[in-house]
C-alpha cells in the first residue's frame, strides 16, 4: 500500500494541491469502471435479494390479516432482486463507478488493522491496541514520521483514557 | 465520577506472564482481590440489561444512590441492553463470583420470556446467586375511558371485535393478557408494540381497546381519567390501586407480575453476600428508597434470595404449564 | 391563559446562579456531543449524575442545556466529519460535509445554530401557547397513520440520494431489510440473525450511520490519499452573511413548521420532518448550488426542522408522559429522578415546574446560540489538521464512542463492517445515504404496516376509518401524480430533459411512488404473497418507465460529484454559488 510516493510527509498538503502527484489526475480523465464493473454490482445486488427472499421464505410469509414474520423482507428481498436485475441490465449506461485501485490495499490493510485492534480490546483493554492502531495508521498508512507519531498517539490514547475513563465513566474495557 | 473498578476481561488475556501487570492495573491501591476482610472495598458494578431511563434502570439507580452509605462504596450503574437483558445477565454469570458485579434481574426475563426464546438465548439462574428480592411491578389491563369497559365481563361482552396491546412478544404483558383472554373466553386481534408507552398511547388515542402494560406507566393516565382501569394481575391487590380487583378476584388464574431482585454470579463467599444482603437491606430500609418505591407504585417484595430463586422457578414452570395445556401461542422460536 | 407562572418563571431563571448552570450544561453538552457515537441520548444519559444532587429547578434548566448543547454537538459533527450522532442530524451530514470540504464548515455551523435557534425557539414559543390544547395530537397517529407517514418518508429517501436513482433504490431496499434483522416483534421468530445474540435485538442506527457514512469516508479518502484533508478556504466568518441567510430564510420558515408539527409525534417524527425539509427543498431547488455539493438550504431547513422538532416533541412528553424517542426517553427519566412526572397532570398540579422546564428551554437555546457561534471557530480547526493524523483519531474516537452504545465490542464491529460497505458503495456509486435513512424508517414503516393489519383484521379498506390516514394517502398519491404527469409532459419534448437538473429526483419518486399504492391496495386482492409478487411487479414497470427517462440524465448528473476529491467537480460550483462570493 505504501507502493507509491514515499514523499508524503509534508504537512497540510490541500487536496488541490496534490493533484499533480501521481494518482490524482486519473479519477478525473481515466475511463471509470466500466460494464463488467456494474454488470458484478447488479448480480451481487441481486443475490442478496435471492438470498434474503429465500430466508423471508423459509419464516413464513403469513396472510394478510396474520402476516408472518417473511411477508415484508419478503417483499423488500423481491424489490432489491429485481433493482440488481436491473442495475445489470443498465450497467453499460453507468459511469458512476471507479476501478479499484492498487491503493485499495492500504484500505484493506487499514480495515483489517483496525479489526485485529478491535478484537484485541476486550482482551487486554484499549489502550495498547490503541496506541499501536494510531502509529500504525498515521505511519505506515499515512507516512508519518514516527517521532511523531508515537507520541501523538500516546497522547491521544491518554485524552481519551481521561475523557471516556474518568471522565465519562463509561466502561471502556481497559487494562490501566 | 471516577470508576476505578477493574476493567472487564484484560486479567484473562495477561494471565500468563502478565498477572502483575494485571494486578497493578486492576487493583490500584487496594490490591483489589474480592473476598477478605475488607469486602467490598472498591466501587461494586451494578448492571442492567435495559436501557438507561427504563423503570428497571431507574430501580438500579435508586439502589446505587444509597450504596456509599450503606456499603462504603460508590456503585456505578452500567446499562448493557441487548436481547431483553439476556446479554447482560449471560455477561455477569460468567464473572467472578467476587461480589463486586451485580445484576439487576427482572423476573419476566426467566419467567416469560424462556418460554418464547431458543434454549440458547434462554437466561436461567442456574449461574446467579440471588441475593434479595426487591419489588413487584404490577400489571394492570386498562381501557379507554371512551369504551366504557369497567369490568372484564364487559370486556368480554364485545369478544371477537376487539383489538388489544401488548407490551410486545415475551413479556408479562403478553403473556397476562393472552391467559386472561383464554381464560374468559375472550376473542381479539393482539396488536403487539415495542414497550409499554405506544401501547398505552394506543388505548389513549383510542387505536386499539385494551392493553396491559405496567402500573407505574398507567397511573398518571388513570388519575387524569383518561383510561381506566380494569383487572390487576397479581395474586393482591395494589396499594395505590385499591379498588381495582385483581383477576384472581375475578375467578381468572392469572398471577403474572414483574418482580425484581439482585444477583451475582454463583459462588460467591459467603461473607461477600453476607456484606451485600446487609448493605443492600440498609439502603431498602432508608426513607429515600421507599419514598422511591412508593413514587413509582413498586410493591416492596424485599424476600430472601431463596424465596426469590423458588418463586420465580415455581412461575416459570406454571407458566409453561398454563401455555402448554391452553394451546396459547406466545410466538418465537422456543417449543 | 393566564400568563404569570410564565413571567414569574423567568425571574427565578435569570437568577445568575441559573444562568451558570444552563452555561455549563451547554457546554457540558456540547463537549459531550461532539464525540462521534454520542449523540443527544447518550449525552443526557451521561450527564445524567451531575444533576442527581441539585435541585429540581437548576438541574431543570442545566439538563435543557445539555439537551441543546448536545443537540448541536451532533451537529458539528455531522458537518466537519460526516458523523451523525442522532437520525436527523444524518440529513444535515448531506450538504453540511461538502460543505465543509470546500472550506465553508464555518458557514454550515453558523446557519445551522441560527436555524436551530429559531426552530427551537418558534417551537417553544408556540409550545408555550398552545401546548395543552394540541396534545392531543399525537394520539391520533395510531398504526395506520404513522404507516402513511413512513411512506411519505420513504418516498422522500429516493429524492435524498445522489447520483444514480437506481443505485439509490437498491441502498434504501438493504437499508429495508436491514432494518429487519432481530427479533420479529410480532411473531418473535428471529430474523437474519445468523445465530447470533447480539444481533436479536437488531442493528442500531449510530453505528450503522458512523460506519456508512464516517468510517467510510475516511476509508475512502485513505485510498485517495488526500492526505491533507481539505481546508482550501479558511473559514474566518462564522456569523452567516446577509446573503446566506436571505437563501436560508424560506427554508428556515419551512424548516419551522414541518418540524413542529411532525415533532409532536412519538417516533420517528424528528427524522421523517428533517428528511421532508430536505426533500422540499431539494425539490424546489432555488439556489444556485445544487444539492449533495453543499446547497445551504439543505442545511438550514432540515437543522430548524431538526430542532423545532425536538423542541416540540417535549409536547407529548410533558402533556401526555409520552416520550416521543430516546432522548426523550432520557429526559423523561431525568425528571422523574427530580420527582417531576410528565403527563397529563404536571400543568394542572404543578404549573410553576412545567413552566420552568418550558422556560429553561427558552434560556438554553439563547446560550447555545451565544456560545455556539464563537466555538465554531474552534470546532472548524479540526479540519486543519491534516489527514493522516486526524482520521486514525477519528477512528479511534469512533470505536470508543460505538462501544458505549451498549457496552460492547459488537457494535464496534458493526461500524467497522458498514464501514467497509460504505466505502465499496462509495466505490460503485451507491450513495449511502438512502440505506441510512430507509433503515431508520423501515421496522417503523414495517410494524406500523401490520400493526394496522392487525388491527383492521386484514381488511385494508378500513383505512377510510382513519381520516388522517387516508389524507396522508391522498398526500402521497398527488405527490406521485404530479412527477408523473411532469414527466409525461416532458417526454413530449425531449428537449427538456437535459434541462431537468431536478428531474431524476421526480423519476425516481415515482418508482418509489408507485409502490406505495400497491402495498396497500395489494392487501385487498388476496394474500400477503400475491401482494408481494403485485407490488414488486409495479415497481419493475415503473423502475423500466423512469430508468428510461433518467438514465442519460442520471449518468449525466454523475459525473462531477463523482469526481473522488471534487477539486474539479466543485470549484465551479463555489462560483456559481450565490453566497459563495461573500463568504470569502
Amino acid at each position: 500500500m505504501m507502493d507509491a510516493a514515499e514523499d508524503k510527509s509534508a504537512p497540510a498538503a490541500v487536496d488541490t494541491g496534490r493533484a499533480p502527484e501521481g494518482q490524482e489526475p486519473a479519477p478525473e480523465t481515466a475511463p471509470r469502471a466500466g460494464r463488467v464493473t456494474n454488470l458484478v454490482c447488479g448480480a451481487v445486488t441481486s443475490l442478496a435479494g435471492v438470498g434474503a427472499l429465500a430466508v423471508a421464505m423459509d419464516l413464513g410469509t403469513g396472510s394478510l390479516s396474520q402476516p408472518g414474520a417473511g411477508t415484508w423482507p419478503a417483499i423488500v428481498s423481491l424489490m432489491l432482486f429485481v433493482i440488481g436485475l436491473f442495475i445489470a441490465a443498465r450497467a453499460a449506461h453507468f459511469t458512476d463507478a471507479e476501478p479499484i485501485t492498487k491503493d485499495a490495499v492500504g484500505v484493506a490493510v487499514g480495515a483489517i488493522a483496525l479489526t485485529v485492534a478491535v478484537q484485541l480490546m476486550p482482551l487486554v483493554g484499549f489502550e495498547l491496541p490503541s496506541v499501536a492502531l494510531l502509529v500504525f495508521w498515521m505511519s505506515v498508512l499515512g507516512r508519518e514520521k514516527l517521532r511523531l507519531s508515537v507520541p501523538l498517539s500516546v497522547l491521544v490514547v491518554a485524552a481519551v483514557h481521561l475523557t471516556f475513563v474518568h471522565g465519562l465513566a463509561v466502561p471502556v474495557p481497559r487494562l490501566f | 465520577m471516577s470508576r476505578p473498578s477493574c476493567s472487564r476481561r484484560p486479567l484473562i488475556a495477561v494471565a500468563a506472564g502478565g498477572l502483575s501487570v494485571g494486578l497493578v492495573a486492576c487493583g490500584g491501591v487496594t490490591d483489589g482481590t474480592a473476598g477478605g476482610d475488607g469486602y467490598p472495598a472498591e466501587p461494586i458494578t451494578l448492571t442492567v440489561g435495559q436501557d438507561a431511563g427504563g423503570s428497571t434502570d431507574l430501580i438500579a439507580r435508586a439502589l446505587a444512590e444509597g450504596s456509599q452509605e450503606a456499603l462504603g462504596v460508590s456503585m456505578p450503574v452500567e446499562n448493557q441492553p441487548g436481547a431483553n437483558g439476556a446479554i447482560a445477565t449471560q455477561e455477569v454469570a460468567d464473572q467472578d463470583p467476587d461480589g463486586y458485579e451485580l445484576t439487576l434481574l427482572n423476573s419476566t426475563l426467566i419467567t416469560v420470556t424462556s418460554q418464547v426464546v431458543s434454549e440458547e438465548e434462554a437466561v436461567t439462574l442456574d449461574e446467579l446467586d440471588v441475593i434479595t428480592g426487591l419489588s413487584r411491578d404490577d400489571y394492570i389491563m386498562v381501557a379507554n375511558a371512551d369504551t366504557g369497559y369497567g369490568t372484564v365481563d364487559d370486556v368480554a361482552a364485545d369478544s371477537g371485535d376487539l383489538s388489544y396491546g401488548t407490551a410486545g412478544v415475551g413479556t408479562g404483558s403478553q403473556l397476562a393478557q393472552l391467559l386472561l383472554f383464554d381464560e374468559a373466553g375472550i376473542e381479539g386481534n393482539e396488536v403487539p408494540f415495542d414497550s409499554g408507552a405506544p401501547a398505552l398511547t394506543a388505548v389513549m388515542g383510542g387505536q386499539v381497546d385494551v392493553a396491559t402494560i405496567q402500573v407505574g406507566e398507567a397511573m398518571p393516565q388513570i388519575e387524569a381519567g383518561t383510561i381506566d382501569p380494569i383487572v390487576i394481575f397479581s395474586d393482591e391487590r395494589n396499594q395505590h390501586l385499591e379498588d381495582v380487583p385483581t383477576a384472581q378476584e375475578e375467578g381468572y388464574e392469572v398471577p403474572v407480575a414483574q418482580y425484581r431482585a439482585v444477583a451475582l454470579p454463583e459462588g460467591a463467599p459467603e461473607e461477600v453476600k453476607q456484606s451485600l444482603r446487609e448493605g443492600i437491606g440498609e439502603i431498602l430500609a432508608t426513607e429515600e428508597y421507599q419514598q422511591f418505591n412508593d413514587e413509582n407504585y413498586l410493591t416492596p417484595e424485599e424476600v430472601s434470595g431463596e424465596e426469590v430463586e423458588e418463586q420465580w422457578t415455581e412461575l416459570a414452570d406454571q407458566y409453561e404449564q398454563s401455555v402448554q395445556d391452553n394451546g396459547i401461542d406466545l410466538g418465537g422460536t422456543g417449543e | 391563559m393566564d400568563f404569570t407562572p410564565v413571567i414569574e418563571g423567568f425571574e427565578v431563571l435569570l437568577q445568575p446562579e441559573n444562568l451558570m448552570f444552563c452555561l455549563i450544561g451547554v457546554v457540558a453538552g456540547m463537549a459531550i456531543g461532539v464525540l462521534p457515537g454520542l449523540g443527544p441520548a447518550a449525552t443526557i444519559a451521561i450527564l445524567l449524575p451531575l444533576t442527581y444532587s441539585m435541585d429540581p429547578i437548576p438541574s431543570i434548566i442545566m439538563l435543557a442545556g445539555i439537551f441543546y448543547g448536545g443537540i448541536y454537538g451532533g451537529t458539528v459533527t455531522a458537518v466537519l466529519l460526516k458523523l451523525p450522532g442522532e437520525t436527523a442530524s444524518a440529513i444535515t451530514a448531506l450538504e453540511g460535509y461538502p460543505l465543509a470540504q470546500k472550506g465553508q464548515g464555518g458557514k454550515a455551523l453558523g446557519v445551522g445554530a441560527v436555524a436551530s435557534f429559531i426552530g427551537g425557539t418558534v417551537s417553544i414559543v408556540v409550545l408555550t401557547m398552545v401546548a395543552p390544547v394540541i396534545a392531543g395530537f399525537a394520539l391520533e397517529f395510531g398504526p395506520p397513520e404513522y404507516t402513511a407517514l413512513t411512506l411519505l418518508g420513504i418516498l422522500l429517501v429516493a429524492t435524498i440520494g445522489n447520483g444514480s436513482k437506481l443505485k439509490a433504490l437498491a441502498g434504501a431496499a438493504l437499508g429495508l431489510l436491514l432494518a429487519t434483522v432481530g427479533r420479529d416483534a410480532f411473531t418473535g421468530e428471529l430474523r437474519y440473525t445468523a445465530g447470533s445474540l447480539e444481533l436479536t435485538d437488531g442493528l442500531q442506527f449510530v453505528p450503522i450511520a458512523m460506519g456508512v457514512f464516517g468510517l467510510a469516508e475516511i476509508l475512502y479518502n485513505l485510498e485517495r490519499r488526500r492526505n491533507g484533508g481539505s481546508i482550501p478556504v479558511a473559514t474566518d466568518r462564522v456569523l452567516p452573511t446577509k446573503a446566506t441567510m436571505k437563501e436560508s430564510a424560506a427554508p428556515i420558515g419551512r424548516g419551522g413548521v414541518l418540524g413542529f408539527l411532525l415533532g409532536l409525534l412519538p417516533g420517528g417524527g424528528a427524522t421523517v420532518s428533517a428528511m421532508a425539509s430536505y426533500g422540499i427543498e431539494k425539490r424546489l431547488n432555488k439556489g444556485s448550488t445544487p444539492f449533495g455539493k453543499g446547497a445551504i438550504r439543505g442545511v438550514a431547513g432540515p437543522e430548524t426542522a431538526n430542532n423545532a422538532a425536538a423542541t416540540s416533541s417535549f409536547i407529548p412528553l410533558l402533556t401526555l408522559g409520552i416520550p416521543a424517542n430516546a432522548t426523550m426517553a432520557v429526559m423523561f427519566s431525568a425528571l422523574l429522578i427530580q420527582g417531576i412526572t410528565p403527563g397529563p397532570q404536571l400543568v394542572a398540579t404543578d404549573p410553576d415546574l412545567f413552566w420552568s422546564v418550558i422556560n429553561s428551554m427558552y434560556l438554553g437555546n439563547i446560550v447555545l446560540l451565544v456560545l455556539a457561534i464563537p466555538l465554531i471557530g474552534v470546532f472548524v480547526r479540526i479540519l486543519y489538521v491534516r489527514s493522516s493524523i486526524l482520521s486514525p483519531i477519528i477512528v479511534l474516537i469512533v470505536c470508543i464512542g460505538a462501544y458505549t452504545i451498549s457496552n460492547r465490542i459488537f457494535e464496534v464491529m458493526v461500524v467497522i463492517v458498514f464501514g467497509v460497505l460504505g466505502y465499496l458503495m462509495k466505490k460503485y456509486g451507491f450513495d449511502p445515504a438512502p440505506l441510512v435513512l430507509a433503515f431508520v424508517l423501515g421496522s417503523l414503516l414495517e410494524d406500523n404496516f401490520r400493526r394496522s393489519l392487525l388491527m383492521f383484521d386484514g381488511d385494508v379498506t378500513r383505512v377510510t376509518g382513519h381520516p388522517i390516514a387516508v389524507t396522508l394517502l391522498g398526500l402521497l398519491l398527488v405527490v406521485v401524480l404530479i412527477p408523473i404527469l411532469l414527466k409525461l409532459v416532458k417526454s413530449r419534448r425531449p428537449d427538456l430533459i437535459g434541462e431537468d437538473e431536478n428531474g431524476t429526483g421526480a423519476g425516481a419518486e415515482t418508482e418509489t411512488g408507485a409502490k406505495v399504492p400497491a402495498s396497500v391496495t395489494a392487501g385487498s386482492e388476496a394474500g400477503a404473497a400475491s401482494g408481494a409478487e403485485s407490488d414488486s411487479a409495479s415497481d419493475a414497470g415503473s423502475d423500466t418507465a423512469s430508468g428510461v427517462a433518467t438514465g442519460p440524465n442520471g449518468d449525466r448528473r454523475d459525473h462531477p460529484p463523482r469526481s473522488p476529491d471534487g477539486s474539479s467537480a466543485e470549484r465551479p460550483e463555489e462560483g456559481a454559488a450565490g453566497s459563495h462570493p461573500s463568504q470569502t
